[in-house]
């Protein structure tokens, strides 16, 4: 997958060191005789005779832009920029090994921690200098366990240092002056590799039925998968004494472990412990175990090498995509750059070699076709994590290809996709073919549940790649396929005879998330919605063929979603019924004879009743309830109320459908007309106001007279409708029965209660009742009277209902209680009205009842009106006791404005002196300052010049003095600040004219 | 060196308007703003929560645009709900109508395992109106939530603060409970791990 070319190859002399200073992209070379060359892409610089000591190795730090350089007693400290040497750290006892560490998180460099470790000569001790934000913090001295004790390799994470020597795994916290020792190490139970787990299904099952001939054409394939784990153990394994930490990432840390031949992850518990766990593969020393030393190159990238040899893996699995041989013999690899490498030989050359990509390497197939289809399982997997990897690393962006690496990065992200669609339709066939074949002889529970966690992650990652619907229900689950074989003439090769039942939790888990998040996607594309696919940093608007395979018939969008919508509908029905409901009632594309006849054959009745009901087939639903009620026996009731709550529903949108089976359901039970016609009718709906009441009022009066009128009350009153048509019918109900006081209560009820109805038409209604009566006294037409007050007064006719209430009825309580209400609601209408009401009172002829009723209406009004006009109007021969409550009221109530109007007063007053008194705070300020004092404005001395005066301003909590046209000037200021961001002041029509 | 932790991730839907943001800034920040501010696409609040006295956990409430039904919001989203809020506003007939349809689109687009068992609350919600402006009756939102399996049901307002805390904590106590009761199987076994010798040969090796 990889290629190299040597790109350059530089010659060395006399080297005593050689260092990398990655960020300043630049190699140091330290010759014996003390000069450090400096090699970069313009060339060598050297400085001559920079140190005459012996140096044994260098380490560079970015965030203190410092070269550190080891001797055998100290670690002199050179400036990277002008080489200058600016501190030295000496230790005499002589230091052994060094090494400078930098924490890899995205802070600002200058927020960095450094971490230096010294490795003493002479006793087991070592010596950590710490800077933070490129300050130096502190030194703390940690003993080693004996002085056999060596350390291989030491890493930085957020909480400290990870060191490993070749007796443990330590961890120093970050100032802390011990090492704790990590003993702790676990591994996955299951690799997370899906060939692996294959492999592990395959010896289960196999290993039982060697002899079967379908093992035996198969053979081509599992030796390809079982060459991956068949390693030559006896080859002599150089890594065995390697020990190597690096971090991906700030915040993972791995540790190459070539002692237990594992890779290692370190891990924090809930409790703040330190482990390591095992990556959950374990090819990588089962294929590379011939290296004694590595380079960590980005992403999944690791270089591995011995003296001889490079190979370029993937840290996980330990894929080779490179092997350079280097014939001058290796001393040591670093990375030069993203895609190069540079290589210090063993004879003092630097090489340097820079990689590229070649897609067409590594491409083993079982046939002879060319189709991704025909690689092999190892070829595919190792694919799939090169592509994974590449795309993780920015090593697509240091490759230069074109300006804009989006389209590459597209291109491989789509390989990407292909390969693990492939690799996982591969692995299920493989896997369902062995479950099959471990049914037959009786599985252990241990080989079903690998075989369901295989199944589990080919699963997601059909999820995570979005992969074909039709491609994937056709080749995993062809029984499922009814719709497909029936409906849509595709040329499709995916259909498999093999297939075995998964569990319906791994369909539930597993599968159903696929469907539904593929739907998801395909009705946004049926909507002409945007929708997109991401992975990593590549995100992708979705067309339909993202959807589709090559070798599919053209379908369109929503064939697609028939083809997904029913398949989910199938699953449901076979794993999960519960979600069948709800499935039916959303809007989906469910092919309708398949599931008409699955929810038939399945006896589903709700949800075939639901589903009618939200493809519009009210008819059939309707036939398929009464057909139901027709030939059950004790269900009868339940029934019964399942069609009355269908055709509940319906009211709305097909009334005639509701009389017709309403008429069924009287018909069937006329014993509970009643009952139906509440139910159906008399129950409210959210919808209930929008009905058509009048001709469900004409339904139920051509049924039952007695509840249509409770229909009305139901309509006016609980719905508070305002239709005419239908309060004026209700009206004209009840007037039938005036003579009932229950009635005449209803109707005073339903008036004075309803706010909107047409006031006009129930006057001439009730003015036609009325004419029927001769008696003038009847009790009915005083009742009706009554009445017509209220469609009087909505109308705003005050005077004729006074006329009703006092003229016709002489009812003082109802006229007094009127003209309040009135009053109440318009005082100055309210006041007229009582003015007429007095004068009514005074012309009353009954010459006994005058008095009390005028007595009464000063005690009740006489405060609402103006004295002066009411003692004008009352009768000369009117005893002044019965006044006396009247001036008595009128005292109480100038009285009561004379004392708000004092307290009010005195209110002001107070304000007043408080304000005072703030005005004489601010006018007795001062300030003293000397004559250097200057303006804070203008910067002037501050004269006290009769030119400008001086101002004492507060500005952000804090007094100045300043001149007082600088005042102005900031004052401007702080008003223009406090306006509106961006305000534009829109001129006046005066100022433009 | 992730640690893992008790998140409660519970969704709110319900229609346009009928105030499922202003709920969660009641309950999450304490406050309401009149300002009517359309959501877009999703997006959460979180609030440390004790449930039966006891435990803390971390709430996660999903806040969702009711404008869009649930195509734009992917499966990152559903994935892993421990409680659906289902919201109304008293007020508006249509909305409360929809609650039906809310529960069905969540079910269908989050993979619910058990239908049955999964924790929905109905939140009646601006129930500070005054009577007359009220479309939607006690009796009639009683009776869906019964029809829905006895959903809990709460009057609130957001607006005035009225139940809005005693419903979060229904809602807590149900996201805890179906949180403990749907431990994902396929994903665990993966992580569980064995102890192994660091110093010690690898059984497999022979070399």
């Amino acid at each position: 997958m990889l290629t190299t070319r040597r790109i350059s190859s530089t010659v060395l002399e006399d080297v005593q060191c050689l260092g990398r200073l990655s960020s300043w992209d630049k190699t140091v070379v330290i010759r014996k005789n003390g000069d450090f060359d400096i090699y970069t892409n313009e060339g060598l610089h050297t400085y001559r005779k920079l140190w005459n000591e012996p140096i044994l190795d260098m380490g560079y730090s970015e965030a203190l832009s410092t070269l550190f350089v080891q001797c055998e007693q100290s670690l002199v400290l050179f400036n990277v920029g002008n080489m200058e040497q600016y501190d030295k750290i000496i230790d005499r006892r002589g230091i052994l090994k060094f090494w400078c560490l930098e924490n890899r998180c995205d802070n600002e460099i200058d927020q960095k921690t450094v971490v230096v470790i010294l490795l003493n000569t002479k006793v087991p001790r070592l010596k950590i200098f710490i800077w933070v934000s490129r300050k130096f913090s502190k030194v703390v001295e940690i003993q080693l366990s004996s002085k056999r004790e060596t350390i291989a390799s030491v890493a930085l994470v957020d909480q400290g240092a990870v060191i490993a020597t070749n007796h443990g795994i330590y961890i120093w916290k970050t100032g802390s002056s011990v090492l704790t020792s990590i003993d702790s190490v676990v591994t996955p139970k299951w690799s997370a590799s899906l060939s692996a787990s294959l492999k592990v299904l395959h010896n289960s099952v196999d290993g039982t039925t060697r002899n079967d001939n379908e093992s035996l054409t198969e053979s081509h394939t599992w030796s390809s998968i079982a060459n991956l784990w068949s390693s030559d153990r006896r080859r002599t394994r150089s890594c065995r004494a390697l020990r190597y930490l690096f971090g991906p990432n700030h915040n993972v840390c791995i540790l190459l472990d070539g002692q237990s031949q594992r890779l290692l992850e370190l891990q924090s518990s809930d409790e703040g412990l330190f482990y390591l766990k095992a990556l959950p593969y374990d090819h990588f020393f089962q294929v590379n175990f011939d290296f004694n030393a590595c380079e960590y190159l980005g992403s999944n990238f690791i270089v591995l090498y011995n003296t001889s040899t490079i190979w370029v893996v993937d840290y996980e699995q330990g894929f080779e995509y490179l092997k350079v041989r280097v014939t001058d013999g290796i001393k040591r690899v670093f990375q030069q750059s993203p895609v190069e490498i540079m290589v210090w030989t063993l004879s003092d050359v630097i090489e340097i070699y820079r990689i590229d990509v070649d897609e067409d390497l590594d491409m083993k197939t079982d046939t002879l076709g060319g189709s991704m289809f025909d690689l092999n399982l190892e070829t595919l997997e190792k694919r799939i994590v090169f592509y994974k990897s590449i795309l993780k690393s920015n090593y697509i962006s240091s490759m230069n290809i074109t300006d804009d690496d989006s389209e590459t990065r597209i291109s491989y992200t789509m390989k990407l996709r292909d390969l693990y669609i492939v690799y996982a339709l591969q692995i299920f066939d493989k896997a369902q073919k062995l479950h099959s074949k471990g049914e037959k002889i009786g599985l252990n529970a241990n080989t079903t549940n690998i075989y369901e966690k295989m199944s589990y992650q080919i699963f997601r990652i059909f999820l995570q790649f979005l992969a074909p619907p039709v491609l994937i229900i056709s080749f995993c689950f062809p029984d499922n396929c009814e719709i497909i074989r029936r409906k849509f003439a595709i040329k499709n090769q995916f259909f498999r005879e093999t297939s075995t039942e998964l569990s319906a939790a791994l369909i539930r888990k597993g599968f159903l998330p696929y469907l539904t998040e593929t739907r998801r996607h395909v009705k946004n594309i049926s909507k002409e919605k945007d929708t997109y696919w991401s992975y990593n940093d590549v995100s992708l608007k979705l067309t339909l063929s993202f959807f589709e395979s090559h070798n599919q018939a053209e379908l369109s969008v929503a064939n697609i979603l028939t083809i997904i919508d029913t398949t989910l509908f199938e699953m449901y029905v076979k794993y999960n019924r519960s979600m069948v409901g709800p499935l039916v009632r959303v809007d989906n594309n469910c092919d309708f004879d398949t599931v008409e006849e699955i929810l038939n054959k399945e006896n589903m009745v709700h949800e075939l009743i639901d589903f009618y009901y939200f493809n519009n087939e009210h008819r059939k639903a309707l036939d398929l309830l009464t057909e139901i009620l027709d030939r059950t026996g004790d269900l009868k009731p339940g029934i019964k109320t399942l069609v009355i709550e269908y055709l509940k529903n319906l009211e709305f949108t097909d009334l005639d459908l509701v009389f017709q089976y309403s008429d069924y359901l009287l018909e069937k039970f006329p014993d509970e007309s009643f009952d139906i016609i509440m139910l159906l009718f008399l129950r409210p709906l959210p919808f209930s106001k929008e009905l058509d009441h009048q001709r469900i009022y004409e339904y139920i009066d051509s049924k039952r007279s007695d509840l249509s009128l409770s229909y009305l009350e139901f309509v006016v009153g609980e719905l508070q409708s305002s239709e005419t048509v239908i309060f004026c019918t209700l009206l004209k109900r009840y007037l039938e029965h005036i003579n009932n006081s229950s009635t005449v209560r209803k109707l005073h009820a339903v008036l004075k209660s309803s706010k909107n109805y047409d006031a006009k038409r129930v006057l001439k209604i009730l003015r036609n009742a009325m004419n029927g009566y001769d008696n003038i006294n009847s009790l009915e037409l005083r009742a009706l009277k009554y009445i017509t007050v209220y469609p009087i007064n909505m109308l705003g006719d005050h005077q004729t209902a006074l006329t009703i209430l006092w003229g016709e009825l002489h009812d003082y309580q109802q006229s007094s209680d009127y003209c309040n209400t009135v009053y109440q609601n318009d005082n100055d209408a309210g006041t007229l009205l009582l003015m007429e009401f007095l004068d009514k009172i005074i012309v009353f002829d009954n010459g006994h009842k005058k008095p009390q009723f005028l007595k009464l209406f000063l005690i009740e009004h006489g405060s609402k009106l103006q004295s002066d006009k009411v003692l004008l109007k009352l009768p000369e021969d009117m005893p002044i006791a019965d006044l006396s409550s009247f001036f008595h009221m009128e005292l109480k109530k100038n009285t009561a404005e004379q004392n708000q109007l004092k307290l009010l007063k005195d209110i002001l007053y107070s304000e007043l002196t408080k304000a005072n008194f703030k005005l004489a705070n601010v006018l007795s300020e001062f300030f003293i300052f000397s004559e250097e004092r200057k303006c804070p404005i203008c910067g002037k001395l501050l004269k006290n010049t009769s030119a400008d005066s001086l101002a004492i301003m507060t500005y952000r909590n804090k007094t100045y003095v300043m001149y007082s046209s600088c005042a102005k000037k900031l004052q401007a200021k702080i008003k223009h600040d406090e306006e509106p961001f961006n305000a534009k002041r829109i001129p006046l029509l005066s100022e433009l004219l | 060196m992730s640690r893992k932790k008790n998140i409660l991730k519970v969704i709110i839907l319900g229609d346009s308007g009928v105030g499922k943001t202003s709920l969660m800034h009641r309950y999450v920040n304490d406050k309401y703003s009149q300002q009517y501010k359309a959501t877009i696409g999703a997006d959460f609040l979180t609030k440390e929560v004790i449930v039966n006295d006891d435990k803390v956990a971390t709430m996660q409430v999903w806040d969702t645009a009711g404008q869009e039904r649930f195509q734009s919001l992917g499966v990152a989203f559903y994935r892993g709900a421990d409680c659906c809020v289902l919201v109304y506003d008293v007020t508006n007939g249509k909305s409360f109508d929809n609650v039906k349809s809310w529960r069905d689109e969540f079910l269908v687009h989050a993979n619910v395992s058990s239908p049955e068992t999964f924790p929905f609350v109905i939140l009646a919600n601006k129930v500070d109106v005054e009577e007359s402006k009220k479309v939607v009756s006690s009796r009639s939102a009683q009776e869906q939530a019964k029809s829905l399996g006895n959903v809990p049901l709460f009057f609130t307002s957001a607006k005035d603060s009225i139940n809005v805390q005693d419903a979060f904590e229904e809602i807590a106590r149900s996201a805890l409970q179906q949180s403990q009761s749907d431990a994902d199987a396929y994903e665990d076994d993966l992580s569980e791990a064995i102890n192994i010798q660091l110093d010690g040969e690898p059984s497999s090796c022979n070399c």
